[in-house]
């Protein structure tokens, strides 16, 4: 405090006017923070007008205005973003479309700060989660269901897309996006010439993979037989690292279930933690501080070359290409815990979605651009460098030809559902990632009893957030 | 006269000496490294171990980011310099006219508007974000550069280093060049500017530094990827996972450079000036 006083060259009286007057501020600014939606507040405005459909593709010439749509995946996607573009401007010569390049790690404040102030995109693709907060929160995206039903170009769109996928974007009777793309997060890279040396073969089970993981490995200084993420919080962090692993083990839905109530006690989830802390503490395959690995840590170590197996997904096959490893990789979809294992090896989507702004200045222009983005046309094209689909319409054989890592594709898949959804998913989420992060940091641990610890205090929080 | 050296004061002043110079290279090895990593031929970069000494200097990777046009490298400079350089020139006036009369002056309600702006320090800047962006859309300065100089263009600690400066003067010059027949606006600019010159020049290079480093502010109020100051664009690969650790370093070369060259050249006065106003009084 004497410190204070002699900084600010006030006396103590004064000190207290102003620790008085920061406490006047700090409540006004509370209050009037009010119009920050809180993160788990529920929808109270009314969804924003609705904007009537459009005309057919063949009156886009007589189209005017702009569109902004933002690019969350950065530099790299500009130019196939650009190339759709450009065909849109020879159909619409008119519409000025600009896409605003993003952080995908400050993105979730803008769309706050912009559909807040009527400074949002009017179109965004963007992951589930995030463009779902932004709806739950501010209703900030068009209602397309109304279009589906007066635009048969549209609801000829929405027929091709694949089963199920329009659900995570479907709020009763309100259709506030579309899905953009469903993307595999459960692909593994396998380092195909630390493989061969030690003449092993790709794994069909998690055995397989730990012995395959260690002999890889074995004599290489600095080498991470798998390459895990440990981190706590959301994003991933050791919470989405079991997350894949409980899926491939054939657990439907490891965190939270339709009804958004934790579901993580069961013997097979234990079971799933048990086998993470084998991999940290026992059979150490894993890097010895993955407790603070998150995808800088994870990046950079498969950046150098250090990972016998990791996790990718088909967008990071080009950029790995590019990493220390070079092309020495093939990719496998995550095995089952065990080769008996009745349940399917699950694969874990990343569902991206598209949504345009529910006020937005020339809504003719933005809808036909969303139609377009979203057409069997832009969709080919966009699809090599996302490497996600959603349309089942696609020329998957000719598609796939050129790169042999994508053949997995030519597997049958059987995708869980993406959660993320769901209002309570990030909470329940961020506390089991707590848990495990401490249970990879301390060998003392018990699978048994994190698991248990977790599973209490997501109920607590369940319970909290209104869950019965 | 010359200081006799015994063996225990050359064996302190080689510690000394050897502690900092140690010290000095472990604090401008992470910065070399960056630099250097940016200049290593594209093959290098990803080899086992520190690599200090790259097998020859390549440019590749800078002519690489000046020549795409999704990403206009050049354009974020002249950005950054154009937000930078006008919420420092705002600032710093604003500064001074404030910090003079509260120092100086007998104002009516000088302690409370003092207070206030002490006051400012202590609220997170996040609070106020939603707020900034709704009164810059409001006078449809969204996407310029007018809007993202005014609101970084207000900085109490700023005021505090001039307002700290100028109270320490004394205050018989001012009543001596009032006695001379000088007005307020005549004491200002003749006197007490000049003499403040340290802590201006001081506060301005921290103003400066403080608006070229910012990220949160631009990147909520541009709303096209060519107003983007170089402290968010060089972000943008990096947290998309897509950048090369090389691309993200020379990014970091191009925002750093500038500013440490202009520190370095300048941190005598900047240090001068800040500890003037805080110790004196």
């Amino acid at each position: 405090m004497v410190f204070v006083r002699r900084a600010l060259r006030i006396s103590r009286r004064q000190l207290f006017e102003l620790v008085s007057l920061v406490v006047v501020i700090a409540l006004l600014t509370a209050c009037g923070a009010g119009s920050t939606p809180s993160p788990t507040a529920q929808p109270t405005s009314k969804p924003a007008t609705q904007i009537a459909p459009t005309e057919s593709t063949a009156s886009l010439a007589k189209l005017t205005g702009k569109v902004t749509a933002w690019n969350v995946f950065g530099p790299t996607y500009s130019p196939v973003l650009d190339a759709i573009t450009a065909e849109f401007k020879k159909k619409a010569p008119n519409v000025e479309v600009e896409w605003v390049i993003q952080d995908p790690s400050q993105v979730s404040t803008k769309y706050v700060t912009g559909y807040s102030t009527g400074t949002g995109p009017d179109i965004t693709i963007d992951e589930l989660s995030r463009i779902a907060y932004a709806e739950a929160q501010l209703h900030a995206f068009a209602d397309l269901a109304p279009y589906m039903k007066s635009d048969p170009e549209m609801a000829e769109l929405v027929s091709v897309l694949a089963p199920g996928s329009l659900d995570s974007f479907t709020s009763g009777e309100r259709i506030w996006a579309l899905p953009e793309g469903i993307g595999l997060f459960t692909l593994l890279f396998v380092r195909t010439d630390w493989m061969d040396a030690v003449g092993g073969k790709l794994p069909t089970d998690w055995e397989e993979m730990t012995a395959l993981a260690k002999a890889m490995t074995k004599g290489k200084e600095g080498a991470c037989g798998y390459c895990i993420f440990g981190a706590p919080g959301t994003v991933n962090s050791s919470g989405v690292q079991y997350l894949y692993m409980a899926q491939a083990a054939g657990i439907e839905y490891p965190i939270i279930d339709r009804d958004g109530k934790p579901t993580f006690n069961t013997p097979r989830a234990i079971e799933v933690a048990k086998w993470m802390y084998r991999w940290q503490h026992t059979d150490k395959i894993t890097a010895p501080d993955s407790a603070s690995w998150s995808h800088k840590e994870f990046y950079a170590a498969v950046q150098a070359g250090r990972c016998a197996i990791g996790r990718l997904g088909p967008w990071n096959i080009s950029t790995f290409e590019s990493s220390a490893m070079g092309k020495n990789f093939t990719v496998i979809t995550y095995p089952p815990m065990t080769k008996d294992q009745k349940e399917p090896a699950y694969q874990t989507p990343g569902i991206t979605g598209i949504a345009m702004q529910a006020k937005p200045k020339y809504p003719d222009a933005v809808y036909a651009f969303l139609k377009h983005i979203m057409s069997l046309e832009s969709q080919t094209t966009l699809y090599p460098t996302f490497q996600d689909w959603v349309r089942t319409d696609m020329d998957f054989t000719t598609l796939m030809a050129g790169n042999p890592r994508l053949l997995y594709f030519s597997k049958p898949q059987t995708f869980a559902p993406d959660m993320a959804y769901q209002g309570n998913y990030g909470s329940i989420l961020e506390i089991i990632s707590r848990h495990l992060n401490g249970m990879l940091a301390d060998a003392n641990s018990d699978p048994e009893k994190v698991m248990a610890a977790a599973y209490e205090e997501a109920m607590a929080k369940y319970k909290e957030l209104g869950g019965q | 006269m010359r200081h006799k050296l015994t063996l225990s004061t050359v064996l302190s002043k080689t510690a000394v000496y050897g502690i900092l110079t140690i010290a000095a290279l472990l604090m401008a090895f992470p910065f070399y490294w960056m630099v250097i990593t940016t200049l290593k031929p594209a093959n290098e970069v990803y080899t086992m171990g520190i690599g200090l000494i790259p097998s020859r200097l390549s440019l590749d990777m800078y002519r690489m980011l000046l020549s795409r046009p999704q990403m206009p490298v050049g354009r974020f400079f002249i950005n950054s310099v154009v937000i930078s350089l006008g919420s420092t020139v705002i600032t710093v006036i604003t500064a001074v006219l404030a910090a003079y009369p509260l120092s100086r002056r007998k104002v009516p309600g000088g302690r409370l508007v003092y207070l206030l702006i002490i006051a400012t320090m202590m609220v997170p800047g996040d609070v106020v974000m939603i707020g900034i962006v709704l009164l810059c859309n409001a006078l449809k300065m969204i996407n310029t550069y007018q809007g993202m100089i005014l609101p970084l263009a207000v900085n109490a600690v700023i005021f505090l280093v001039i307002h700290n400066y100028t109270l320490q003067l004394p205050k018989e010059i001012d009543e001596a060049a009032l006695v001379d027949g000088a007005n307020m606006w005549q004491v200002l600019r003749h006197i007490i500017i000049p003499l403040s010159l340290p802590a201006i020049f001081s506060a301005a290079l921290l103003s400066f530094l403080c608006s070229w480093q910012s990220f949160t502010i631009p990147y909520l109020l541009a709303q096209s990827t060519k107003m983007y100051p170089l402290s968010v664009a060089a972000l943008l690969p990096e947290s998309t996972l897509f950048a090369t650790m090389q691309e993200t370093l020379s990014l970091a070369t191009i925002l750093t450079l500038p500013t440490l060259i202009v520190f370095v050249l300048t941190q005598r006065w900047v240090f001068g000036g800040i500890t003037m106003g805080a110790v004196k009084g």
